[in-house]
């Protein structure tokens, strides 16, 4: 083959070209340490890594909202629990007015402490959260228990979602915890306890235990609910937060160069271009005109 | 043989290898020079009337050209520009149209966020604001990647005139020297130079356009593409761009007579074919896929936001608004002028007797980044096709440049290896041409010398 002068200068360029080419890529992978920088690195692992971002996006924000909502199943336990232990304290007043021996001015000052009572479940049954007040159903702008313990709230169910197509209720039922929808309007029935004591009536109190009873059982039942609720909230939330992981993980190893990878290829690549530089100044060298020349 | 004879032959042996010589200095100083082919020079045996007289004399002079080389470094030329044209088309648009980050399934995933998030407060203020903001930020996304790919396809448009007016400069260029060859080759004159100028401007053109060359035996290059003919002797068509009634480009060749001829699916190589290529087959796909994305996003979220109320009881309002007329789904999309302005008209609750904490809607809104859009696919997969769409058309354009740079540089090699100078053939030709003028200016010395000597004698 005729080698002529433009062929051996387009061979250098292009050697030259490629090897330069080739550290600025390794260098570019080691420097970011990512292996897809752009759609046309790698189209394919481009349409993965975006999945997994958006995976991993879906996850953190299904973390976040199971975690808030959890605290605020917390708060609403705890509400419930104080609001137990109003009822017990209720109930034990009116086991002791239902005895016979208790005089009409024992009665008299307990359905002033039973009012007290009533007016700090109605306190708690009006608890605000960080998303409005706890038991009111959707209502949540309002107050959902006036002074008398009228309900004002509805009992719509407002869902989270705790995986992929599967949904859990988020809030506290203040209907059935506190309204005759649970069973027993505990308002009402704390209301007739302190018209009976009042009327300085042990028989008509001694009746109203089992309605006190069933007040209390029903706070307890959704106290439970809620617990339960809050539970799996937070079991659901570490799932979502490993998976992210995972997810994270898996996005790394699609989108990432492994360092040591990186810093191989760029030693390679720049062994190689010093090799091409030093070739041509050799035939550069070999091609003087002066040492062809007589 | 007569003393006078042999002052002639080494008189014309002077001359001819003088000439030489002079031709081994131009392929030295030539070697360079983009589209210079070397010269040799043509040395034959002296005659008079037909019989040798024996000297040297100087026929003149052959260009080094190897016509089937150089035909087929003209259609990897093209080859490489059509590669070259289209890669660089599409170059820099994924940093718009589909970003590591920042791109419309960041965008989208960050709206599914506030609807998760409005979900759990559907009345809080912050929430939908925020919401709002996302939803917007979504329609920025998608009218910043449409206008990137319009604005893309309208430079490509002036992109393409302004080669058809290269090529057809060229091609007048090319005409003119056809002339002039022509004319030097009627008078005997040495038109190298003007050949070396005139393949210069063919490979120029046929890297902007298919090419195909027929040397006339006046020495004029007639030029076809396509099978219609750019340039006939001293006679050149000219090329044209326009839009056909779709919008593609379209490529005409008009003759000298004005008769015009559409040549749009004849040009398959050459930088007018890449940007064509890049044009109407692989950003019109991307708009495509962009368009239909936006329109079965918009569709679902709308459907969705629709069968829920606002803050004030009303219902049936959509979250996006219709495209801008005159313009593609996505570079024309926009949030409802309505919940733009006022927030609290976000869809949250499915009814007005749930408001105001009621979170149905804003759920099945968050719900949707899980299930799959009317055309297919979850919204990130859809997403993410766009740009693997765009990604691989950019990597596929890509690995052919890589290609046709190998594929014209063997070719390039080929048509070297006959045009071409080596430095140290020229030095050994220098050398042979130098011995035979020395050679010969010696046998002028000594028929110099002989008569010199017989005149003394006599």
């Amino acid at each position: 083959m005729r080698v002529t002068d433009g062929m051996r200068d387009s061979a250098m360029i292009a050697a030259t070209t490629k090897s330069s080419s080739a550290v600025h890529l390794a260098a570019g992978a080691a420097q970011s340490g990512m292996r897809v920088r752009t759609a046309a690195d790698d189209p394919a692992a481009f349409s993965r890594i975006v999945n997994a971002d958006e995976h991993a996006r879906r996850l953190g924000a299904r973390v976040e909202t199971l975690d808030r909502s959890a605290a605020t199943a917390g708060l609403a336990e705890s509400t419930l629990a104080q609001s137990s232990e109003i009822l017990l304290r209720i109930k034990e007043i009116a086991v002791a007015m239902a005895d016979g021996t208790a005089t009409n001015e024992n009665r008299t000052q307990a359905a002033s402490a039973v009012a007290e009572l009533r007016k700090a479940l109605g306190g708690l049954a009006n608890t605000r959260g960080a998303e409005g007040y706890l038991f009111a159903g959707s209502r949540t702008d309002a107050p959902p228990f006036d002074a008398a313990g009228s309900f004002a709230g509805d009992d719509v169910s407002l869902m989270i979602a705790s995986d992929d197509g599967v949904q859990l209720r988020s809030n506290a039922s203040g209907a059935s915890a506190f309204t005759a929808a649970g069973g027993r309007d505990v308002f009402a029935d704390i209301v007739a306890l302190e018209a009976r004591l009042a009327s300085n009536d042990p028989d008509g109190v001694a009746a109203l235990l089992d309605q006190l009873d069933g007040g209390h059982a029903q706070i307890v039942r959704e106290r439970a609910r809620v617990g339960l609720t809050q539970d799996r909230m937070q079991v659901s939330s570490a799932m979502a937060a490993d998976a992210r992981g995972w997810v994270q993980q898996a996005r790394a190893e699609d989108a990432e160069v492994d360092a040591v990878t990186a810093y191989t290829q760029l030693a390679q690549a720049q062994s190689a271009y010093e090799r091409t530089l030093e070739v041509s100044r050799r035939l550069l060298s070999a091609l003087s005109v002066e040492r062809m020349l007589p | 043989m007569s003393l006078r004879a042999l002052l002639g032959i080494g008189s014309d042996g002077v001359l001819a290898h003088a000439s030489a010589m002079d031709l081994v200095g131009r392929n030295i100083t030539n070697a360079g020079a983009a589209g210079y082919a070397r010269r040799r020079a043509l040395l034959e045996a002296s005659r008079v009337g037909g019989a040798s007289a024996g000297g040297v004399t100087f026929a003149g002079a052959s260009r080094a050209v190897d016509r089937f080389a150089a035909a087929r470094l003209v259609a990897e030329t093209g080859r490489f520009g059509a590669a070259n044209a289209r890669a660089q088309a599409l170059s820099g648009l994924d940093a718009v149209v589909a970003p590591t980050s920042g791109g419309i399934a960041d965008r989208l995933g960050a709206l599914f966020d506030a609807a998760t998030s409005l979900a759990t407060d559907a009345d809080d203020p912050t929430a939908r604001l925020t919401f709002v903001a996302r939803a917007q930020d979504v329609a920025a996304g998608f009218r910043s990647a449409g206008e990137a790919l319009a604005v893309r396809r309208s430079e490509l448009v002036q992109r393409a005139t302004d080669v058809a007016g290269e090529v057809n400069s060229r091609l007048a260029d090319v005409a003119k020297l056809n002339a002039r060859i022509a004319e030097g080759r009627g008078l005997g004159q040495d038109t190298g130079g003007l050949e070396d100028s005139r393949d210069m401007l063919v490979r120029e053109i046929g890297e902007r356009v298919p090419l195909q060359t027929v040397e006339e035996p006046s020495g004029a290059l007639t030029l076809l593409s396509g099978g219609t003919s750019l340039v006939t002797g001293d006679r050149a068509s000219s090329f044209g761009v326009e839009l056909d009634a779709v919008g593609g480009l379209a490529l005409t060749v008009t003759n000298p007579a004005g008769g015009r001829t559409d040549v749009t699916s004849r040009i398959d190589s050459g930088s007018l074919a890449g940007i064509r290529e890049a044009r109407d087959v692989d950003l019109a796909r991307v708009q495509t896929s962009l368009d239909t994305l936006a329109v079965d996003v918009t569709a679902a979220l709308n459907a969705i936001h629709s069968g829920g109320v606002g803050l004030d009881g009303v219902g049936g309002r959509p979250l996006f608004g219709p495209p801008v007329p005159g313009m593609g789904a996505a570079r024309g999309m926009q949030v409802d002028p309505a919940i733009a302005a006022d927030p609290s008209k976000v869809a949250a609750s499915q009814s007005s007797a749930e408001l105001p904490g009621g979170n149905a809607t804003a759920l099945a809104l968050a719900a949707l980044r899980e299930t799959a859009l009317p055309g297919g696919g979850t919204v990130a997969s859809r997403a993410g096709g766009v740009g693997a769409t765009l990604g691989m058309a950019m990597s596929s354009a890509e690995r052919e440049v890589t290609l046709r740079t190998d594929t014209l540089t063997m070719a390039d090699n080929l048509d070297q290896q006959a045009r071409g100078v080596s430095l140290e053939e020229e030095m050994v030709d220098l050398t042979r041409y130098q011995r035979a003028f020395e050679a010969s200016m010696k046998v002028l010395k000594v028929a110099d010398e002989l008569l010199e000597g017989l005149i003394r004698e006599m």
